[in-house]
């Protein structure tokens, strides 16, 4: 499989400074083609602002990233094949989720059919709780509005994925059936993830790459393997 | 239950306190307001200068009104005059006053008691400057003019009714405006009978301006009456006060009980690709949403504003167009929407301004839409304007020159200083508590449009060549258009390289 060698994100010498306090430093850090990549760290750590960075929302004080070898901030292109969800600023709370389902697929030219047909594959993760109920984004619950934005992300069906804290607010059963949904799409379409988590059991049952983040530095970055939770649970236990 | 204490330590003194000073954090700790520190300063050394000015306008008024209207009493032209200010002073004060707000949701469930908010939302507003701002040339004219000619009674009395319209005239303001957002039919209800009272005035049948110099004079007559005028402004404080109690929880009981207004979907707007999608969506919002919506069709009152003007003109000069207040009122009446709406360009996206940035739509797709929206508002205004032509067909010219200056030129500059107004605006919560709005620094950022084609107009009206005038704008604005790719291109390119400060503000508010 060639895809794999390819990059899909490389970041290099990205440094962010909040008045005067670096929040974020990264020399060098790659994510291949078809990677899991799961990002840890505690409050503060920096992981939505290095999400950010990735998505072109946040000017790096020195750095680059890019996606697909492309400069996220000279070209429009990874818009095509990232599918993103970071908090509900990513949503437009005075639709319904049908009608913010069809925005986003008609960014992407589909048809209101189409939006539909690749809709049903998360009927589960749903729940009978979103589609078709007479009912803004803004007035669900925030879980539900997590759903809708994960659903949102995938349904493009983007060659990268970016979620930042996608368990969070979620009833168990939604996260367990999100982590399957996860792992299918790894298996059957070589995605490419980037997920961050407060919940160290829920990123290594769905990671193959764990790096941990602390203070805007890289400490550790790990393959996952059995004991991968015991070692990232020493790190965090102080 | 907070019992009657001292009044130092007064529990409800100190919560009222307290509110207050959330309300100065609130203030001051907002990006918009630590990012437009200049603007401030000279809005503040503004305000210094109006003041000074109006001082010593009301100081030496007496000496003017003398001048102006030989051989009557200054005192009775005054009060002749007061109903006309009134007319003028509402409708001011509708376009250019803020509604006090205050998000009460996180006071409600805390021992406060819910009609203590109302009362404090409500006195707040008698803090206006609007509401200083007349007092400064009435109280120096009632010192210097009627205090020498009726003594001290009859001029407090003259005072207390003076002071009492410009609290009704406040509070007659705020119900209106609350009416517009949660009643629009109670409004229109009500702005039809102010107008037509006005009208009344106009053709002479019903005279208010009697009516208010007759009870001045028997203020003056009987200081003993004093307080019959106060009583205008308590009924009026009593009437927003039920309004407010009663639609405390209205956006909590809306959203519990929402339904889905289904918005046509326009196939022809799909056909114009992402453009056209955010279009549509756009027009959700404004539908959707309490506060575009009510700004959208106040706006739409502009468009009146053009039919006043020509009423007021003096019906012996010829040449409509040869006039300058024509041109000003020509940019306001098609292009009012446009410009209302567009002070807050990019506010409204405010809530999922990532969204916009992050999915697959280019920076030129996204102002592309807004141009789009544009040229329609000003279309829609252009074709209710059309009306105005049964008063004077020879607005017809000046009203399509200055739409294509409007949709040509116009819509670029708003879509120029947008960036860098970052504020975020609410949509929908404390609909009734709320309606940031109109405030007078976005009148400075109007400043630019409106000028804008009155000073391209000058030098042709000075050379008595009006209609190249008009020609020459119109001229601009086509070159505008046919420039249009080049000109978004060039302007989303700046967006680029600013939307991460406004990202920022957006999400920090």
């Amino acid at each position: 499989m060639n895809a794999h060698h390819k990059s899909m994100i490389a970041v290099n010498g990205l440094v962010k400074v909040y008045k005067g306090v670096t929040v974020l430093n990264i020399p060098e850090l790659n994510i291949a083609r078809g990677e899991s990549f799961g990002l840890v760290g505690n409050n503060g750590a920096g992981k939505t602002t290095l999400f950010r960075m990735i998505l072109d929302l946040v000017l790096p004080l020195e750095g680059e990233v890019l996606l697909q070898n492309e400069n996220v901030r000279q070209s429009e292109n990874w818009k095509q094949f990232t599918g993103s969800y970071l908090d509900e600023g990513f949503l437009i709370d005075y639709l319904t989720p049908n009608e913010y389902f069809n925005f986003i697929g008609s960014l992407h030219g589909l048809h209101k059919a189409e939006v539909a047909e690749r809709l049903r594959k998360f009927s589960d993760f749903f729940n009978d709780e979103i589609l078709d109920k007479p009912k803004y984004i803004r007035d669900l619950s925030k879980g539900n509005q997590n759903k809708v934005g994960i659903a949102a992300a995938l349904l493009i069906e983007p060659q990268l994925l970016i979620l930042d804290e996608p368990f969070a607010n979620l009833d168990p059963t939604t996260q367990i059936r999100l982590k399957n949904l996860l792992r299918e799409l790894k298996e059957k379409r070589q995605l490419t993830m980037l997920i961050s988590s407060h919940d160290l059991n829920h990123v290594t049952e769905v990671c193959d790459r764990i790096v941990i983040l602390n203070k805007g530095q890289l400490v550790d970055d790990i393959r996952t393997s059995a004991d991968t939770l015991k070692e990232l649970e020493a790190y965090f236990a102080v | 239950m907070p019992g009657k204490g001292a009044p130092a330590n007064n529990p409800i003194f100190c919560m009222l306190n307290r509110i207050l000073s959330h309300q100065w954090k609130e203030a001051t700790r907002a990006a918009a307001w630590q990012n437009h520190l200049v603007m401030n300063i000279i809005m503040g050394i503004v305000l210094f200068f109006m003041v000074l000015n109006l001082g010593v306008l009301g100081f030496f008024l007496h000496k003017i009104l003398e001048a102006a209207v030989p051989g009557q009493e200054v005192v009775l032209t005054f009060n002749k005059a007061i109903i006309y200010y009134l007319g003028i002073d509402l409708v001011l004060r509708f376009f250019m006053q803020q509604v006090p707000v205050l998000a009460v949701q996180p006071y409600l469930h805390l021992p406060v008691k819910k009609s203590k908010l109302v009362h404090f939302v409500l006195g707040k507003s008698v803090l206006s400057f609007s509401n200083v701002l007349p007092l400064l040339v009435a109280l120096p004219f009632a010192f210097q003019a009627v205090l020498p000619a009726y003594g001290l009674l009859p001029a407090l009395a003259w005072s207390a009714g003076f002071i009492s319209l410009v609290l009704f005239n406040n509070f007659l303001n705020l119900y209106l405006k609350r009416q517009l957002t949660l009643k629009p039919v109670v409004f229109l209800l009500l702005a039809a009978g102010l107008a037509g009272l006005a009208g009344l005035e106009y053709q002479g049948i019903f005279r208010l301006s009697s009516l208010t110099e007759n009870s001045f004079a028997t203020l003056l007559a009987q200081p003993a009456m004093w307080f019959l005028l106060p009583l205008l402004p308590v009924v009026m404080y009593t009437f927003n006060y039920q309004l407010l109690r009663r639609n405390m929880y209205l956006s909590e009981l809306e959203s519990a009980t929402a339904s889905v207004t289904n918005v046509h979907e326009f196939a022809f707007l799909k056909k114009l690709g992402a453009a056209g999608n955010l279009l549509a969506l756009e027009m959700k919002l404004i539908w959707r949403n309490k506060r575009p919506r009510s700004l959208f069709i106040s706006s739409l009152f502009m468009v009146a504003y053009g039919g006043v003007l020509i009423i007021m003109k003096d019906p012996q000069e010829e040449n409509v167009p040869d006039s300058i207040m024509l041109i000003f009122a020509g940019v306001l009446t098609t292009g009012a929407c446009m410009l209302y709406y567009g002070q807050y360009l990019h506010s409204w996206d405010a809530n999922y301004f990532d969204t916009l940035m992050t999915k697959n739509i280019s920076p030129y797709q996204y102002y592309h839409s807004k141009f789009l929206l544009f040229i329609g508002m000003c279309t829609i205004a252009l074709l209710l304007s059309l009306g105005l032509a049964i008063l004077d067909w020879r607005v017809l010219p000046l009203n399509f020159a200055l739409y294509l200056y409007n949709i040509g030129v116009n819509a670029f500059v708003v879509l120029l200083l947008g960036v860098y107004d970052a504020k975020k605006i609410d949509l929908t919560k404390n609909a009734a508590f709320s309606w940031q709005g109109l405030g007078v620094v976005q009148y400075f950022i109007m400043l630019p449009l409106i000028l804008g084609p009155v000073l391209l107009y000058l030098p042709f009206y000075m050379l008595e060549q009006s209609d190249l005038g008009l020609t020459m704008l119109a001229a601009l604005g086509i070159t505008g258009l046919v420039f249009h790719k080049p000109i978004l291109k060039k302007l989303a390119k700046r967006l680029k390289s600013r939307k991460y400060k406004m990202a920022a503000a957006f999400r920090a508010a």
